[in-house]
């Protein structure tokens, strides 16, 4: 084992990165309540992996849509608990990411030098919400679809630019495939990677800068 | 649609934890600076 760790520090200095790890100590003002991060981090990592399992049945078509989600709710194995979990899961992430931005709003977390911890922070909330919405209409059943439909006609009220922000929503002039298309690709390909690039500088800038202080 | 258990767990959540977090800050405001820093 030795060996092993000696070949590693000799190539990647691996003990720099294990004694920056654990030399953070967790100052006494921290509560259960700076836990709801970590929770909605946790919720993300949950919807990446059934997310993922899901995607080998689900097929992003108007007319197959609906029937794979009954496939994989009836007919795959434990395919009911995988997408129940990332149901309730998505759920759950909003609700941590409202009570985390509850805690960093009361703590006062969002003041200098942590502006950009909170602008990204705000970035990534967009992005989850844009998650749900996206998400909630892949099924392509009467709920997801006219939710679909709502949800692309609002920019419509945006004066100038909301006409053309619609039809480069729903692929359209109205909602169809070429809207359940840009659905899927921006559910399982633009967000998570959105998600991933934000998330890092998220964590970066936290890590540098240490957990926020008492009031 | 309206999810009794969902509703619950959110509203209980947001309630609880809203509080929860002015509590503890009333605590904070309460004890005050012990380190005369």
């Amino acid at each position: 084992m030795n060996k092993v760790y000696d070949w590693f520090e000799e190539r990647l200095e691996v003990q720099a990165i294990a004694d920056d790890i654990s030399s953070k100590y967790v100052p006494p003002h921290v509560n259960i309540f700076y836990c709801f991060g970590g929770l909605v981090l946790t919720c993300f990592l949950i919807q990446v992996a059934t997310g993922f399992a899901m995607t080998f049945y689900y097929r992003p078509s108007v007319v197959d849509a609906f029937a794979s989600v009954e496939y994989i709710m009836t007919s795959v194995n434990f395919g009911w608990l995988i997408r129940s979990i990332h149901r309730w899961s998505a759920s759950m992430m909003v609700l941590m990411m409202v009570l985390h931005v509850f805690r960093v709003y009361l703590t006062g977390g969002f003041k200098k030098p942590r502006e950009l911890t909170w602008v990204t922070g705000v970035t990534l909330s967009v992005v989850t919400v844009s998650f749900g919405v996206t998400g909630y209409s892949l099924p392509w059943d009467q709920v997801g679809f006219w939710a679909c439909k709502i949800v692309t006609g609002v920019p419509a009220a945006v004066p100038i630019v909301g006409e053309p922000l619609v039809l480069i929503l729903r692929g359209g002039e109205s909602v169809g495939q070429s809207t359940l298309t840009r659905f899927y690709s921006a559910h399982t390909f633009v967000l998570p990677l959105a998600a991933a690039v934000l998330m890092l500088t998220h964590f970066l800038m936290i890590r540098k800068q240490g957990i926020s202080g008492p009031l | 649609m309206v999810e009794p258990l969902l509703s619950g767990i959110v509203l209980g959540l947001i309630t609880v934890s809203a509080l929860g977090l002015f509590v503890a800050a009333f605590l904070q405001y309460r004890r005050g600076n012990q380190f005369e820093i």
